[in-house]
């Protein structure tokens, strides 16, 4: 389930990509990955962000 | 929401580059958010006037859009927190004060010509997916060393400029090396192999 949210949120080839570059697990790069999306209130973000249909363009959405 | 998902892997792969504390609890999301809000208090002075102009620039234009003012410059400043994780890794091995050591991080940056290097390691084009390999173990490795080496100028107390004046003639002959770079795109990725251990001989 959460691994399902990181490559809803961040795309399916980001924790491989990450584990290539930085030689962490899969756990350690979700760990790290759900950390700091609470650290930048990642959630709180992507609702203000969906919520500004038809006031902001797709393209910048 | 491309943005902030950039500055999130940003983050996750400096996190074990530098081998920063990393625990999934309560804890650890207030450590790194006290230090994020430091560095976020402190984006004026940091910023080049030119760079704190456009982010808010960016900023009002997020406003417009419907955004809270506090989560609009949060939005626009997104782009410069891959700078944020190596200067707390330097806090907490020097102890040295976070302002200091963001200043520090953004001249080397500067003096070291790290964005040239970076972007001539972007436009290389890999052979075989051993060179794409190679290329990403380079880009890490060169942002390793210049953390590191900014770390040592922080140890040493005395400023950037004092530290690559007593190491002058290593830090021509690298630099002299990326104006070879920049002359003639190399073909293989030995150019930035050697250029690498020239960086990392400043500090020897």
């Amino acid at each position: 389930m959460i691994t399902n949210r990181v490559v809803d949120q961040a795309g399916c080839a980001f924790l491989s990509t990450l584990a290539q570059q930085s030689g962490a697990t899969i756990i350690e790069g979700v760990t790290a990955y759900l950390v700091f999306d609470e650290v930048l209130n990642g959630a709180a973000i992507r609702e203000q962000v969906a919520a500004a249909d038809n006031k902001m363009s797709s393209t910048r959405q | 929401m491309q943005v902030l998902e950039r500055a999130l892997a940003g983050l996750c792969r400096q996190v074990f580059e530098q081998a920063l504390p990393m625990r999934l609890d309560n804890y650890c999301v207030k450590d790194y958010r006290q230090r994020l809000t430091t560095f976020r208090t402190h984006f004026k002075e940091l910023l080049p006037k030119a760079e704190w102009q456009l982010c808010k620039d960016a900023a009002a234009v997020l406003e417009k859009e419907g955004f809270s003012d506090e989560m609009a410059l949060e939005m626009a400043g997104f782009r410069y927190l891959p700078g944020f994780l190596p200067a707390v890794y330097i806090v907490e091995a020097t102890g040295a004060d976070l302002l200091e050591v963001t200043t520090a991080v953004g001249e080397m940056r500067l003096r070291l010509k790290l964005s040239q290097v970076m972007e001539s390691l972007n436009e290389y084009m890999p052979h075989d997916r051993w060179d794409r390999a190679a290329l990403v173990s380079l880009r890490s490795a060169f942002i390793k060393q210049a953390i590191k080496l900014t770390k040592s100028v922080v140890a040493e107390g005395k400023g950037t400029s004092a530290f690559l004046s007593a190491r002058r003639q290593r830090l021509d002959h690298y630099l002299g090396l990326i104006e070879t770079l920049r002359s003639a795109p190399p073909a293989s990725t030995s150019l930035y192999v050697v250029l690498l251990r020239a960086l990392e001989a400043v500090e020897d």
